[in-house]
């Protein structure tokens, strides 16, 4: 019917549009930085790696190509998985406050990096900075592993109500842990750089890094988008979801497993970066309408964006400092969250 | 219009449950329950709060398993069916089902023929036809695309049975759909059910609208059947003084060709 | 008649021996409590709070490493009762002095532990040292005759703390040795300073050189700005910090600005929780900074943590890096 092509249709407008906005960005976050190279020679230095030929310095190579560009490209990673993951879990636990970090991902994944920032245990010839996304990842999973067992206690299903009990405590179990750790073993500005650490940061990304989140967030697109229209189901709760034909325990299995490793994955590299997950798929929802193909095609790209344009600013608005990124997306996060619960309609 | 413009199956079957026992801890919820639903009538589930209503339903719909017993729709074991097959086969309208997200009536509909697509499939224009069918039949049509908030009470239901005729089901299960209706919301609501044709089995709180429209009847009581068949004959003074406790019996309408519930007073509980 | 005659005599013999017992009188290390008379009471100000000290201290109590590390410069170990808080190892040269002293706790002891030793002088290098549940309130321990000094670095009130400059640190050492009643000790030891210091700058190895000192961190590195330890050895062996303009001892620094500089050899300092190897290996491993000319070449120099902090360590800091620069001959 032709309202029905006309909502596709304007979906597909916003996401064209915001795909748009996503390389405009770019193009302009790659020509800023702690050294000035104007856009130009940002193409330039693009164009001769995509095989366009032409003359760029060394420098101009190395800070667009192997510094700026990767974590551009992590940037935009990262928030579409954050904000995918984000809109996954709301719909999954009916709860507008649920965000990545719902299944001890966060907490999970501290308790790993500050075990080796703090404690300086040596894993197997890695570097420092490998070494705390390792433990890290494995971190996440642990918290996971624990919530998912207590959640499941019980043998209903993995409740909405259980699950988010179960990541609050957790949580506060995993900060206990790295409070004891920080304080009791603590050398030097450890607090400093733990606080550092979890508020988030993608300066330390290069290629390679930035490859392994690009495919976590391909994974996350392809898998989540095919369960779109389950998602869908779950509108009017478990039961509905049910009666539609939804195996309601193994879609929550799936899910839940899947945002949590590829948040996992994301953390590990980048730290813990939070708001974009609970406030993007909030922004998109007005534009795109309800339907979850659409919320999270353009959740993806807005937590991109968003993101992108956190990063650029976390290292660009003090001279010579980075402000961690989390404080901004929190600092950004925060009133427009406060903006959408008040303009809610009473329902 | 009935459901034979949209029926996807070659009869209306008869829905059959056996020796059906649900505990729930220690407490048995469900002890040994047998229904019979036949094809194409409307069976009424009765009984007062507490007595199993909802879980027998769900049993019947195949949401949930039973420590004992078995469903049959025809003469297919329900959980034998995959998730999707089933949901083609029997949909339940529930109690209480709301949300906040804001979805336009036709989404809500449309969200009924998820059983009959794929993962990463396309939406099918046979889809379309199907939503646009059972929006006139419930008479939605004008209020296709409002959003859910701005509907009253009795267009929701309306919605929520539209939905559940997208997916095309032999059986249509009916968890008291009435609650929160007005006594004309009600009786259009109930009417339209009976029309559709489809084997239903509707729990009721209310006697008299069971009376009124359904063909036969099945009595729970404390996890039990107290009693079932044919509406009349079912429903006698003795039962209703033993499950309701009150003094009432069957008689005939004095202007239609039916019965109607009249009742004297309650009866104590002890007598 | 002989008595009357006797008495001058006898008062002049007197007088001769005492004098003769002051002149022969004690060696300056040993405690004669006849010296405390014209040493003693010292009086000052530290950190706005007046340190009057009647006599001698003997049981001095050191609660940071800088502090053990004055004390044991000016050759005054066996006054100390017990250290705490170190934050690497003690150097070397004064390893076997410091080994006697027990030491109280491997970060703060408790105010118990504290006074178990019976100090009747507590010495820190940071104010948290006189926080409630370590040494408490300065103005209560000199209630209890227990007099304290703060390294005038860590004052609380950041207006009245001294620019770090080598002087300042002389200076303190000038009002530890006086609180001490040894003020000779810290003359020889601030003059050895300063000639060390003239022959590390005559040298200048680092001339002509721009270096990067490099903290800890990886993702965004930690860099020695221009206000502190850092600058300090860097002007003395005469080369460039390429952080100068940061107004601080230590802030954040950005690799594209090392990318963008490519520094001729980078200092990196070793804590213990961040060692220099580590860091070593991060830029040799990391596929942008290794490309870095310092890194390729092997431009890298160590320095201890506690001889880059405003301290007594300071100047073996800068002969640390003087010649480690010398060794690695970089000079255009």
């Amino acid at each position: 019917m032709s309202v029905a092509r006309l909502a596709a249709g304007r979906a597909v407008v916003v996401v064209t549009l915001t795909a748009a906005a996503l390389v405009a960005s770019a193009a302009v976050a790659l020509s800023l930085g702690s050294v000035d190279v104007p856009v130009a020679r940002v193409l330039a230095v693009l164009l001769r790696r995509l095989g366009a030929g032409g003359e760029v310095t060394v420098l101009e190579d190395q800070l667009v190509w192997q510094l700026r560009l990767p974590r551009v490209m992590g940037a935009i990673a990262a928030g579409a998985v954050l904000a995918l993951c984000g809109a996954v879990l709301q719909s999954l636990t009916r709860n507008d406050l649920a965000d990545p970090f719902l299944l001890g991902v966060s907490s999970g994944a501290t308790v790993g990096a500050v075990t080796i920032m703090v404690l300086g245990i040596e894993v197997g010839g890695l570097v420092a900075s490998a070494a705390v996304s390792v433990a890290a990842f494995a971190g996440a999973l642990a918290a996971l592993a624990v919530v998912l067992v207590i959640a499941s206690a019980g043998g209903r299903g993995l409740s909405p109500h259980r699950t988010v009990l179960a990541g609050v405590a957790v949580a506060y179990l995993c900060s206990a842990y790295t409070s004891v750790v920080v304080i009791m073993h603590g050398e030097g500005d450890a607090a400093r750089r733990v606080l550092s650490w979890t508020l988030g940061s993608l300066a330390g990304l290069r290629w390679d890094s930035t490859l392994v989140l690009l495919g976590a967030a391909l994974v996350a697109l392809v898998w989540f988008f095919a369960y779109a229209e389950r998602l869908d189901a779950f509108t009017f709760g478990e039961v509905s979801a049910q009666s539609l034909g939804v195996p309601v325990t193994s879609t929550r299995w799936v899910l839940m497993v899947g945002t949590a490793v590829v948040t996992a994955t994301t953390v590990a590299y980048v730290g813990v970066i939070g708001f974009v997950g609970l406030v993007v798929p909030h922004l998109v929802r007005p534009l795109v309408g309800n339907r979850h193909r659409a919320v999270l095609l353009a959740s993806a790209a807005g937590g991109s964006l968003l993101l992108m344009w956190a990063d650029t600013a976390a290292r660009s608005l003090v001279d010579r400092q980075e402000v961690p990124v989390g404080a901004l997306t929190a600092l950004l996060g925060a009133p427009v969250l406060v903006w959408l619960m008040a303009r809610r309609p009473r329902a | 219009m009935t459901h034979r413009d949209l029926c996807v199956h070659s009869s209306t079957p008869d829905l059959r449950a056996s020796g059906i026992v649900v505990r729930l801890g220690v407490d048995v919820v469900l002890d040994d329950v047998d229904v019979l639903a036949r094809g194409g009538r409307v069976t009424a589930l009765l009984g007062p709060n507490g007595s199993g209503k909802t879980t027998l339903l769900h049993v019947l719909a195949g949401l949930r398993k039973p420590d004992r017993g078995t469903v049959l729709v025809g003469d297919v074991a329900i959980r034998s069916l995959s998730h999707r097959r089933r949901a083609q086969t029997v949909a339940l309208v529930e109690q209480h089902a709301t949300t906040t997200t804001d979805l336009t009536v036709r989404q809500v509909v449309a969200l009924g023929r998820l059983p009959h697509r794929r993962m990463l499939g396309a939406r099918g224009d046979s889809g379309a036809e199907v939503v646009d069918t059972v929006m006139d039949l419930v008479g939605l049509t004008h209020l296709a695309d409002r959003g859910w908030t701005t509907l009253s009470g009795g267009e929701r239901q309306r919605a929520h049975l539209a939905r559940t005729l997208a997916q095309q089901p032999a059986v249509l299960l009916l968890d008291e759909p009435t609650n929160h209706l007005d006594l004309g919301q009600q009786l259009r609501f109930l009417a339209l059910a009976r029309d559709l044709g489809l084997t239903t089995v509707a729990a009721l709180h209310d006697l008299e609208l069971a009376t009124a429209f359904c063909d036969d009847v099945v009595v729970l009581n404390h996890g039990r059947v107290h009693g079932q068949g044919p509406v009349t004959s079912t429903l006698t003074a003795s039962l209703l003084r033993e499950v309701y406790h009150v003094d009432a019996s069957l008689d005939p309408h004095p202007r239609l060709d039916r019965h109607h519930l009249v009742w004297d007073g309650h009866v104590e509980e002890n007598s | 008649m002989i008595r009357r005659a006797a008495m001058p005599g006898l008062s002049l013999a007197a007088g001769a021996v005492l004098l003769l017992a002051g002149c022969a009188g004690a060696p300056e290390k040993e405690t004669a409590t006849a010296e405390s008379g014209d040493r003693f009471p010292v009086e000052l100000v530290n950190c706005d709070h007046e340190v009057v000290v009647a006599s001698t201290p003997e049981r001095v109590v050191t609660l940071n490493q800088g502090a053990t590390e004055v004390v044991l410069a000016l050759g005054l170990g066996d006054r100390l009762a017990g250290t705490a808080y170190l934050d690497d190892a003690i150097s070397d040269r004064w390893a076997q002095e410091y080994e006697q002293v027990p030491v109280l706790a491997a970060e703060y002891p408790t105010n118990e532990a504290l006074l178990e030793a019976e100090p009747d002088l507590v010495y820190a290098s940071y104010a948290s040292a006189f926080d409630k549940g370590v040494a408490g309130d300065r103005t209560v321990l000199a209630g209890s005759g227990i007099q304290s000094y703060l390294s005038p670095f860590g004052c609380p009130d950041k207006s009245q703390r001294p620019a770090p400059t080598f002087d300042a640190v002389w200076q303190e050492l000038d009002d530890v040795a006086e609180l001490l009643g040894e003020p000779g000790t810290s003359k020889a030891l601030v003059s050895e300073q300063k000639e060390t210091l003239e022959s590390i700058r005559d040298a200048a190895p680092g001339q002509g050189l721009t270096a990067l000192w490099y903290d800890s961190g990886d993702k965004t590195p930690l860099v020695g700005g221009g206000q502190s330890g850092p600058q300090l050895i860097l002007d003395a062996v005469g080369a460039e910090n390429m952080f100068d303009d940061i107004e601080r001892g230590w802030g954040e620094g950005s690799w594209e600005d090392v990318l963008a500089t490519d520094p001729d050899v980078i200092v990196l300092a070793d804590a213990s929780w961040s060692s220099a190897e580590e860091k070593r290996a991060y830029l040799e491993k990391d596929p942008v900074l290794s490309e870095l000319t310092a890194v390729k070449k092997g431009a890298f120099v160590t320095v201890a943590y506690s001889e880059a902090t405003p301290g007594v360590r300071m100047v073996d800091g800068a002969a640390s890096v003087a010649s480690q620069l010398a060794d690695l001959d970089l000079r255009p």
